[in-house]
């Protein structure tokens, strides 16, 4: 029987990578919130829409999860206001904790529900690793997005004996649609992010896809860490 | 399935012992307590009861396998503190309990009696509906 993925945020620069990657070996769902990709609706392929910062739909959409037999499940999606503290209303706090912590929590939780036997499943969260440093304008974004590794960690710690892997993937800089909104909406030169970078490159996505996919596929055996994707930026230091 | 009581007790010591590494099941007693004796903990619950309903063809919770938890949460049974009346008499009767037990014995009091001989007891319950 061929085995079902869910991706949550499928239509993200690094859920579309990860679908090319995986489109062959398993059945997909993917959520997506703006509109559909081109892969959509295929045999093997089927999109739904959600509104990951509505709880109320993330909870009817974790009947879903629990009603369904997944294997693996991918979250790509993330939100992130990047204002500085005494910027931030109750509502940007409230969308950047929804979609980066609450909903994911809930869909692992779902997810961790329709446990019952001991085959290998695996739970990825894409996480980032501006999260992990205290920098101007994450406060809400980071400290929701290492809540949900922690909450993952846990995961992996009360689910190991049913092969259960998870892993937190925390990127740098990643080529993306979101990194060149945040550039133009923020006014920042492209050149002064690249010198940060010693190899003078951002990951691309598919590079990001290529370790999800690893980890899916089980070369990559470790389970409740998190791991950083990089090209040496000062961030890690 | 039918089994007799010394053969589920046989297959439950066989079930621990491999879950906490124990080398011979016989030296599990049927009145060790799985937790006070034997060091179960919370996770261990979770894969024992798992491991029951594989090996027995059953479907148990973990919090029907050792309903005190919830019975915490019911104020009939469990009021201010104490054990009501009926909360006395649901632990006295599930967990086959003679002498009289005091209406404020506490959780990890009650777990001396989650003994190999208790779950077998309910794996039989179960079994038998």
């Amino acid at each position: 029987m061929v085995e079902k993925v869910l991706i949550i945020g499928g239509n993200s620069d690094i859920g579309k990578d990860l679908i090319q990657n995986i489109s062959n070996d398993f059945d997909i769902v993917y959520t997506y919130r703006g509109n559909k990709i081109e892969i959509a609706d295929t045999k093997r392929i089927s999109a739904i829409k959600l509104d990951l910062s509505s709880l109320d739909a993330v909870l009817d959409f974790c009947d879903y999860i629990v009603h369904n037999k997944f294997r693996h499940i991918v979250y790509c999606a993330g939100h992130n206001m990047s204002k500085l503290i005494n910027q931030l209303s109750y509502k940007d706090i409230t969308d950047d904790f929804t979609v980066n912590c609450l909903s994911p929590i809930h869909v692992f939780r779902a997810f961790c529900q329709t446990i019952h036997d001991k085959e290998f499943k695996s739970i990825v969260f894409v996480s980032s690793i501006a999260a992990t440093k205290v920098k101007e304008g994450n406060a809400a974004y980071g400290s929701a997005k290492i809540a949900t590794e922690r909450f993952l960690a846990n995961c992996a710690l009360e689910f190991a004996r049913w092969n259960l892997r998870t892993l937190s993937v925390s990127p740098a800089y990643i080529d993306s649609n979101m990194l060149r909104n945040y550039i133009k909406n923020h006014q920042i030169n492209m050149t002064d992010i690249l010198k940060n970078i010693p190899s003078r490159k951002m990951l691309s996505t598919k590079e990001v896809a290529n370790v999800i996919t690893s980890f899916i596929m089980q070369n990559i055996p470790t389970t409740g860490v998190s791991i950083s994707l990089g090209n040496g930026e000062k961030l890690f230091y | 399935m039918r089994c007799n009581m010394n053969s589920i007790k046989q297959q439950v010591k066989e079930i621990l012992a491999s879950i906490l590494y124990i080398d011979s099941p016989q030296s599990i007693k049927d009145s060790d307590s799985l937790f006070l004796d034997l060091n179960l903990n919370s996770i261990d619950v979770i894969d024992f009861v798992f491991e029951l309903n594989q090996k027995f063809n059953i479907e148990l919770k973990d919090n029907e396998l050792w309903p005190i938890r919830t019975w915490i949460d019911n104020p009939n049974y469990f009021t201010d503190g104490k054990w009501t009346e009926s909360g006395i008499e649901a632990i006295k009767r599930e967990l086959s309990i003679q002498e009289e037990i005091s209406n404020d014995v506490s959780q990890k009091d009650l777990l001396r009696y989650f003994t190999v001989d208790y779950i077998a007891n309910r794996i039989n319950q179960k079994m038998n509906g």
